[in-house]
């Protein structure tokens, strides 16, 4: 063990900074690899009607019978309306899904087969880009993203949420 | 200029300090980094699966996040509790826009607001909190899901 003494020059201390370097390497390697923990994650845009007119500024101008502008849906013509069913067992899942146009209503049997009906419409539409999906209450999330994507998918970027019609029936 | 002995040998090391330095500056900014992000983002929300779900986009700076767990409940950064009932997840909401809008002036909030909702959450209690985003004067909106399973 003579390395770093010389005599009669006194003591030279080495640090073996190649070994660190390695580690450290190694450590900024796995950061690096780790750095995108939502690299799956993906966003879809949210379609919201333009922000409404300016409030009252005087108590003349106040108009009682104005609806205020908080409502979350598009002005579109289809609506895909998703049931579910409330036997505690399937609950959340979904039971029904119909849409709901000008010319009435129709049934679909399944996501896929309401993503080919949306796209075999859609010609006849005058706005159609814009759609608006109404859950029930109780409908799992996840069967609405489900939906919402195969509306999409169909061609309707502009996707709004209707209020549930059993909102506040529901505990 | 170094002199050098006939019977000396010549020793050439590379310097690796400056370099050792530099690694471990690069490694600190990736700790930190990532520990930011996982405060922002909550793993234990399990996202929907939506394969139209787009790239996130990078540029967007002014941001909300909100972490829906399956309760229907917020759970924000900072808060050991979640947010239960509708007048917390209110005076929360109407909070961040007052702060936003004392910085970027009345009438001029840009915030995004990313919704990062459970998939076993009801869909009203999504479509509540949507509903009193827009209430208190957020008007971009974002969902996020998985792309892959």
């Amino acid at each position: 063990m003579a390395r770093g003494l010389k005599a009669g020059t006194g003591v030279e201390v080495d640090m073996p900074i190649v070994p660190f370097l390695d580690m450290s390497f190694q450590i900024l390697f796995f950061f690096i690899m780790n750095y995108h923990p939502s690299a799956l994650e993906g966003q879809m845009d949210l379609s919201l009607p333009a922000a409404g007119e300016a409030r009252a500024q005087t108590i003349e101008q106040m108009d009682p019978n104005n609806v205020p502008d908080t409502e979350i849906e598009m002005k579109s013509e289809l609506t895909v309306m998703i049931g579910t069913p409330h036997d505690n067992i399937n609950d959340g899942a979904i039971s029904q899904i119909s849409v709901k146009g000008d010319q009435g209503e129709t049934s679909v049997s399944s996501v896929e087969g309401l993503e080919r009906y949306l796209k075999s419409v859609q010609k006849e539409l005058t706005n159609k880009t814009d759609i608006k999906i109404q859950a029930d209450s109780r409908l799992k999330y996840y069967f609405v993203v489900q939906v919402m994507d195969a509306c999409v998918k169909a061609g309707y970027p502009n996707v709004g949420f209707a209020p549930p019609p059993d909102l506040g029936s529901t505990p | 200029m170094m002199s050098h002995a006939a019977d000396t040998t010549i020793k050439a090391e590379p310097n690796l300090v400056p370099l050792l330095d530099l690694v471990l500056q690069m490694l600190m900014f990736f700790i930190i980094t990532v520990n930011f992000v996982s405060n922002q983002v909550n793993e234990s929300i399990k996202l929907p699966v939506a394969q139209m779900a787009q790239p996130m986009k990078k540029d967007i700076t002014d941001v909300l996040y909100l972490n829906v767990n399956e309760k229907g409940q917020i759970e924000v950064v900072g808060r050991e509790q979640p947010l239960s009932d509708f007048g917390q997840i209110k005076n929360f909401l109407r909070t961040e826009y007052r702060n936003r809008e004392i910085l970027a002036g009345p009438g001029k909030v840009n915030t995004s607001v990313i919704i990062r909702a459970d998939r076993n959450a009801e869909y009203r209690l999504v479509y509540q909190i949507l509903r009193q985003c827009k209430e208190q004067g957020f008007r971009k909106m974002q969902l996020r899901a998985m792309t892959k399973t």
